[in-house]
């Protein structure tokens, strides 16, 4: 089956585009804003990589890179180790959807990004759409259990710093924690968006000593 | 953006994200991978806790029968 036939009917979320002298609170920013999980990189008029969600929190909880202001405001140091750019997954409407799957599976990270048939990043594909999508458009005859992985839990009592470092050396894109008998969780791009936004850094007013909580989080606090 | 942003990192996980976790379903694992890939692309989670200890995620839903070339398309 084509891409294409794979996606009709389906909106494709545009790409976010960044250029190499960005910071991580600019990317970081642009990420949460639009809620993707990775950026494109354009040099010189051209994808030059991407930079995905998992890079920045990377970066975010590695102090070797200097004070977290330093980190924030500094430019993200692409193309090196901690950002390599080359490699980035390109996959056209024409292809075949085996094909990007196959990309998938060989780059081992869920995002891919679409281009047009003159090579322009037109949209970037991500897992949780083809999950979607599969539910009207594929067969298996698997059965649940043959695919599912080990749960790790985390007990929600972790730092914010402790639990993204959790997830860095597990390759997990997101932590799950249970709340009475119900299981929850938050992903990477919900991290991104909740560091990265009016309620991340700005809302520091709220957690003042001596104020308390709101009342609508002790309650979530006591279950 | 405040002078101690590093601060931020310090809060739990339960308080910073109570406004932003999504509840995970719990799925028998004896059920068909259709059926999964119904009931999760209809949550935010996109994902499935699995007989209280496994779990499914997007990458065990899509990649993981893809790579055992069990996928068909309709």
């Amino acid at each position: 089956m084509k891409l294409r036939d794979f996606l009709k009917g389906e909106t494709v979320p545009a790409p976010v585009f960044v250029a190499p002298s960005f910071s991580l609170s600019m990317v970081g920013a642009l990420l949460a804003s639009q809620d993707v999980s990775s950026a494109i990189v354009m040099k010189d008029g051209k994808v030059g990589g991407a930079v995905y969600g998992y890079q920045v929190i990377r970066f975010l909880v590695d102090a070797s890179y200097g004070s977290m202001d330093r980190r924030l405001h500094d430019e993200l140091p692409m193309d090196s180790d901690m950002i390599p750019l080359a490699g980035v997954p390109l996959v056209s409407e024409m292809d075949e959807f085996e094909t990007t799957l196959g990309k998938i599976a060989q780059k081992r990270f869920g995002d891919v990004i679409l281009i047009s048939i003159d090579d322009d990043p037109v949209g970037v594909l991500a897992l949780p759409l083809v999950v979607r999508l599969l539910s009207r458009k594929g067969k298996c005859k698997m059965k649940l259990k043959e695919v599912s992985s080990p749960l790790k839990l985390v007990t929600g009592d972790e730092s914010i710093l402790e639990a993204l470092n959790f997830m860095m050396a597990n390759r997990f894109r997101r932590v799950v924690f249970k709340r009475g008998s119900a299981f929850y969780s938050c992903t990477e791009r919900e991290f991104l968006r909740a560091i990265f936004s009016f309620r991340g850094w700005t809302s520091e007013d709220e957690r003042r000593p001596g104020k308390p909580p709101r009342p609508d989080r002790q309650i979530l606090h006591d279950g | 953006m405040k002078d101690d942003p590093e601060s931020l990192l310090d809060q739990t996980v339960k308080f910073f994200t109570m406004d932003r976790a999504s509840q995970v379903p719990v799925l028998d694992g004896s059920r068909k991978l259709e059926e999964a890939w119904q009931i999760c692309g209809d949550v935010p989670t996109t994902a499935a806790i699995v007989n209280d200890d496994m779990m499914a995620t997007p990458w065990d839903l899509v990649i993981k029968p893809f790579i055992e070339r069990k996928l068909e398309f309709v």
